[in-house]
C-alpha cells in the first residue's frame, strides 16, 4: 500500500521555506551580463563597423529594384514613373472604431459621413472599412464551452467594437494625422489606432 | 508545445540580441526562482547561482533543444541538475562542516538540514517535487528522466524513509 502523503507539519520539516519571494530585479542583469562576456549575447552592430561587402551588396539591391521598376513604369505607359518607387508606404495600420459615440438624430447622416471619410482616403492609399453587429461569439479555449452568442452585458470593462478602418500610411504621425479627421470623434466616440504586424 | 516560447527562441537565435533573451527571460523567471528557492530551501545566494548557471548552460544548448518536452520542463530540469551538483558537493564537505558554522542557536534550521541532507538524493526531490510542489509522477518522470512508474515507487520509498529519519532524530 501506497505510503500516506506527507502532512503539514511533515512538509514543514522536510522544506521550511514557505516565502513566495518575487524575482531579485537584478538577477537579469548580472545573467546578461555574464551572457555577453561568454559572447551569447551580442552588442547591436552600428552601420559604419559593418562589413562594406554588405552595405555594397545592399546598395546594389536597392539599385536594381529601382531599375527593374523604372523599366516596368516605361512599359505600362505611366509617363516613365517607377512603380516600385511609388510603393514607399511602410506600414499598415487599423483604426479601432469604439462603440462609445453618441449618434444624431439622423444616425444615415453618421454613416454617410463616415463612407465619405473612407472614400477620402481610398483615392489616397489603400483602405478599408466595415461596420461590426454588436452580437457575437465570445470563444475560450480556457472554458471550453464552444461557441456562445454573448450579449455584450456579459462583458463588462471591455471595450465594444462597433466597426473599424484599415490603412496604410508612411509613419505612425501620419496614420495619426488621418486618425485625428475621423468623423468618429466629432460623434465624442473613441479610436484606437494599432499597427498591424507585417510579415 | 508552446509556439510563443518557440517562436521567441527563433528570434534569439537569429539576433542573438539582449532583448529577444529579455522576452525569453520574463516568461520563466518566476517558475525558475520559485524551484530554486525551494530546492536551496530559501538560500538566497545559492538560488541565484542556480537560476543563473540554469539560463547559461540552456542558452549555450538552445540550438539543440529539439522541444521533445515544453521549455519550461527542460530549464527546471537543468536547474533541478544544478541543484543536484550542489548538494553533492555539500555531502562531499561533509555534515559536520554544516554543523560548525551554524548558528548554534538555529537549532531547528540546521536539525531540518541534516535531515534533509541524510535522505537519498532521489527521494528528496521526489518529495519536494510531489508532496510539495504538487507535480504529478508523469512530469517528475519528464524532470528526472526516470519512468512514472519509478517516480511512483521512490515517493513511496522517499515517504518511509522521511518518517523514519523523524523518528529517529525525535523531530
Amino acid at each position: 500500500m501506497m505510503e500516506k502523503p506527507l502532512t503539514p507539519q511533515e512538509k514543514n520539516i522536510l522544506n521550511p521555506y514557505t516565502r513566495n519571494d518575487q524575482v531579485p530585479a537584478y538577477l537579469i542583469t548580472k545573467i546578461i551580463k555574464k551572457m555577453k562576456e561568454e559572447n551569447l549575447i551580442l552588442e547591436p552592430r552600428p552601420l559604419l563597423t559593418r562589413s562594406w561587402s554588405g552595405i555594397a551588396a545592399s546598395l546594389l539591391i536597392i539599385i536594381g529594384i529601382f531599375t527593374v521598376g523604372y523599366i516596368l513604369g516605361n512599359k505600362s505607359g505611366i509617363g516613365g514613373i517607377p512603380i516600385l518607387a511609388q510603393k514607399t508606404i511602410a506600414a499598415k495600420f487599423i483604426l479601432l472604431v469604439h462603440n462609445d459615440d453618441v449618434p444624431p438624430s439622423d444616425p444615415m447622416q453618421q454613416v454617410k459621413e463616415y463612407s465619405a471619410w473612407l472614400q477620402d482616403i481610398k483615392a489616397k492609399r489603400i483602405a478599408d472599412g466595415e461596420h461590426l453587429h454588436s452580437n457575437g461569439w465570445v470563444l475560450s479555449l480556457e472554458k471550453l464551452k464552444g461557441p456562445q452568442i454573448t450579449p455584450k452585458t456579459e462583458f463588462p470593462g471591455r471595450q465594444e467594437i462597433g466597426g473599424y478602418f484599415t490603412f496604410e500610411a508612411n509613419t505612425s504621425d501620419e496614420a495619426l494625422a488621418i486618425a485625428r479627421t475621423c468623423p468618429h470623434l466629432n460623434y465624442q466616440g473613441t479610436l484606437e489606432l494599432r499597427e498591424i504586424y507585417q510579415h | 508545445m508552446n509556439l510563443i516560447d518557440r517562436a521567441l527562441v527563433t528570434a534569439y537565435l537569429q539576433s542573438k540580441e539582449e532583448a529577444s533573451f529579455r522576452l525569453l527571460y520574463s516568461r520563466h523567471a518566476k517558475p525558475l526562482w520559485h524551484m530554486a528557492m525551494k530546492l536551496t530551501n530559501g538560500d538566497t545566494h545559492q538560488a541565484e547561482e542556480i537560476v543563473q548557471d540554469t539560463w547559461m548552460r540552456a542558452i549555450q544548448g538552445l540550438d539543440k533543444f529539439e522541444w521533445r518536452s515544453s521549455l519550461r520542463t527542460w530549464l527546471l530540469k537543468i536547474s533541478i541538475n544544478r541543484w543536484k551538483e550542489n548538494r553533492r558537493k555539500e555531502t562531499t564537505i561533509g555534515l559536520e562542516d554544516v554543523a560548525t558554522n551554524a548558528d548554534p542557536y538555529a537549532t531547528s534550521a540546521y536539525d531540518t538540514h541534516k535531515i534533509v541532507a541524510l535522505l537519498p538524493e532521489g527521494y528528496q526531490t521526489v518529495l519536494l517535487l510531489h508532496d510539495l510542489e504538487g507535480y504529478k509522477h508523469e512530469e517528475i518522470a519528464q524532470l528526472l528522466d526516470i519512468a512514472p512508474g519509478t517516480s511512483k515507487s521512490q515517493l513511496h520509498q522517499a515517504r518511509k524513509a522521511f518518517r523514519k529519519l523523524i523518528q529517529k532524530e525525535n523531530i
